[in-house]
């Protein structure tokens, strides 16, 4: 044989020998681990709590813990192809509707719920609108990022107005306010701002797409109403750029720059403002949802936390997961996100973060908060609805004056019927 | 000596060499892109959803496309955003050669400078115009303010219209250092004696571009246009990043709709179904470039 090829067939087998001696290492002395992909969140110090947190976990249960986090738009692909490939991490976080897009993949984790609820009592109904389908807890319910107002508290002082309770209270206001130069704002382009901000507007008037019984509902009195009502305050409190505001930064822009005196926007711009401008934070303040003549409905977003049926670690997931709703975590936890996250579970609502004179009017916000889609089942009609932008779409439409309301309506009533509603 | 002979009886072998040379790349192509292209055409043609199984539907994902009005307007936008940009973009990308390939001086870093478009990652340079168009900090409204020339703020992403002109703008910004850089390429393969042997008979500039430049040029620009053709209909950062399909879908575009149809509401064979909708027009696009490519020129 060859001396050249005989050198090389032995540096093959060598190195082929050396893989396999690896491989079967590794399988000799396996170490449990737990893998957690979470989305970030907007204060930094949230997540690198949930990583401190993960990590006593892990050193008290002598195993490896990983959290990885992503931003929201990254999830999705993410998380589809871990249940295309029933592989991945153990524990996901979930926003709004995604409980419902991969309920096939999540493990029911009653047994999780029912020992929370024995030590704290029952979760409210948005808690389990969102993550319970079939009778099965398919997600822990972690927190909420409220759709309450910001506001500039000096403003409305100047124009002589508190803080709105009511949707006319904020017409009125914000027709002073418009007078003044300090106009208020709400998107209307196709963003997640745009749907939480105009749903609960046209909640609060008793409008929705469709009813619990997934029949269409939006060609109704109580819907015109609210988008008549959303076209006055455009007219009359708004300028008209926010016609223009396509993205979820429009709003927080528009209140950073010192002009704008209203948005309905979680206290990021708060948040931003104390970093960056602390003066003008001292200005800004919040308030709850707003009450219609239908009554009072808050939006935002839902998070939760759900473990993939495919998990070879389930039972150590469902430890962590219960560790996270001990007081002390979660009050730890609560902590650290400076009140931007809402907890989920009413024994939480009075946490001292909240007795923050800047955050006392999201109090009991969580009460009022209604899950994505609703009065409608929160399936994957309700978050193709959402992701197609049908009620921003819809108010656009009539507020920007391109089309008439009944064709608006009427076109929106044709694009439900193709996601699946029915008449 | 054995070993020596096998090599030398396969360097002498030239065609079946390179067939072998290739097998890496074309295996690696395969995997990469032809299963992909494979299990989409499948996906396309199943009523999958995510995390359940699917079953076989035939042509009901794209009969029930064909049916949505939204993805009407998706196609429509499509086709009209590849249409003026790519034109747009020839029209600019020609001159621009044409200037490029001159003596001028600096060479090498104006052609740098022109290339930057080009090569900057598309996620970031559309988040810098999304900061251009923004309707509280637009940097073109204060500058268009400032000089007089405007009374109120323009809202670039406020109106379907300007938010389609908007979208296109980004992209011809994006796209027309392709058509140049590639277009100046082909330019410096055209044999100098040509026009020299024009100038001669008492050609001017314009009947030398006419009857020199353009026919030479047919093959370059058949495959530029095709490239670019292709690379805009599938373009999705420039409208994600800055209008994510709006303002009541007048940008949405296929690619984005297959997306939100796909990962965002969890239809996997209806996503699939749109993202390949385009490709029998893409097919045409190859055939005709194709075509033009293989006319032999006679000079």
């Amino acid at each position: 044989m060859n001396k050249k090829f005989l050198i090389f067939f032995i540096l093959l087998i060598c190195s082929v020998s050396l893989v396999f001696a690896a491989g079967a290492t590794e399988k000799q002395a396996p170490k449990k681990s737990l893998s957690i992909l979470m989305f970030s969140s907007f204060v930094a110090e949230n997540d690198s709590e949930l990583r401190e947190i993960a990590k006593e976990f892990g050193e008290m249960k002598g195993i490896d813990v990983e959290v990885e986090f992503l931003g929201i738009q990254e999830m999705y692909p993410k998380l589809t192809a871990e249940v295309n490939s029933r592989s991945g991490h153990d524990i996901v976080g979930l926003e709004n509707l995604q409980v419902s897009l991969y309920q096939n993949a999540l493990l029911p984790i009653n047994d999780i719920i029912e020992k929370i609820v024995d030590e704290l009592g029952e979760f409210p109904a948005s808690s389990i609108t969102a993550v319970v389908r079939d009778g099965d807890w398919k997600a822990l319910p972690w927190w909420i990022v409220p759709f309450n107002a910001t506001y500039r508290e000096d403003l409305f002082k100047e124009v002589g107005h508190a803080a709105p309770n009511s949707w006319d209270d904020l017409l009125v206001a914000g027709r002073a306010l418009k007078a003044y130069g300090s106009p208020i704002g709400i998107p209307f382009g196709s963003c997640g701002d745009a749907n939480n901000s105009l749903y609960q507007l046209m909640w609060g008037f008793g409008g929705g797409l469709a009813d619990a019984n997934g029949k269409i509902i939006v060609d109704s009195k109580e819907t015109r109403n609210a988008i008549s009502f959303a076209k006055q305050l455009y007219e009359q409190a708004m300028p008209a750029e926010v016609i223009g505001w396509s993205d979820n930064g429009a709003n927080n822009n528009f209140l950073l720059s010192g002009v704008g005196s209203w948005s309905l926007q979680p206290i990021s711009v708060w948040v931003t403002a104390s970093k960056n401008n602390p003066s003008l934070a001292e200005k800004f303040n919040h308030h709850g949802a707003l009450e219609g003549p239908a009554g009072r409905f808050g939006s935002g977003d839902f998070y939760s936390l759900g473990i993939w049926e495919f998990s070879p670690n389930a039972d150590v997931a469902k430890e962590f997961l219960a560790y996270l709703y001990e007081k002390q975590i979660m009050n730890r936890y609560l902590t650290s996100g400076k009140g931007f996250n809402l907890p989920t579970h009413s024994y939480y609502y009075d946490h001292e973060i909240f007795s923050h004179p800047k955050l006392q009017g999201l109090k009991g916000y969580a009460d009022a908060f209604r899950t994505t889609g609703f009065p409608a089942p929160p399936d994957q009609r309700a978050q193709d609805a959402y992701q197609r932008w049908v009620v921003p779409n819809l108010f656009y439409k009539v507020v920007s004056g391109r089309v008439p309301m009944d064709q608006a309506i009427n076109e929106t009533v044709k694009e439900l019927l193709e996601i699946g509603y029915t008449r | 000596m054995k070993f020596n002979n096998a090599l030398s009886r396969v360097m002498t072998n030239q065609e079946k060499l390179a067939y072998k040379l290739i097998a890496p790349a074309i295996l690696v192509l395969l995997l990469i892109v032809g299963y992909p292209f494979v299990m989409g055409i499948y996906l396309s043609m199943t009523d999958a959803t995510i995390g359940t199984s699917s079953t076989f539907n035939g042509l009901a994902n794209f009969i029930w496309l064909a049916q949505s009005r939204l993805f009407q307007t998706a196609l429509e936008n499509s086709l009209i955003f590849t249409l003026i940009s790519v034109v747009i973009k020839f029209l600019l990308g020609l001159p621009l050669a044409l200037l490029l390939n001159l003596n001028l001086k600096p060479k090498k870093l104006i052609r740098g400078i022109i290339l930057l478009p080009w090569v900057i990652p598309t996620v970031l340079s559309a988040t810098a115009w999304k900061w251009i168009y923004d309707p509280t900090y637009s940097v073109f409204n204060w500058l268009l303010l400032n000089a007089g020339l405007i009374d109120e703020k323009i809202l670039w992403l406020g109106s379907p219209w300007m938010a389609k002109i908007s979208v296109i703008l980004v992209n011809i910004w994006k796209g027309t250092p392709f058509f140049a850089i590639n277009i100046m390429a082909g330019l410096m393969t055209i044999p100098k004696e040509l026009y020299e042997a024009a100038k001669t008979d008492g050609a001017n500039s314009i009947t030398c571009f006419y009857k020199i430049t353009l026919p030479m040029l047919k093959p370059v620009l058949a495959f530029v246009i095709l490239f670019s053709t292709v690379m805009t209909i599938g373009d999705f950062n420039i409208v994600y990043v800055i209008s994510k399909g709006g303002p009541i879908n007048s940008t949405h575009l296929l690619p984005t709709l297959a997306y939100q149809i796909g990962l965002i509401t969890g239809n996997l064979g209806r996503g699939a179904a749109t993202a390949l909708f385009i490709f029998p027009v893409l097919l045409v696009v190859v055939y005709l470039q194709q075509r033009i490519s293989k006319n032999k020129n006679d000079w």
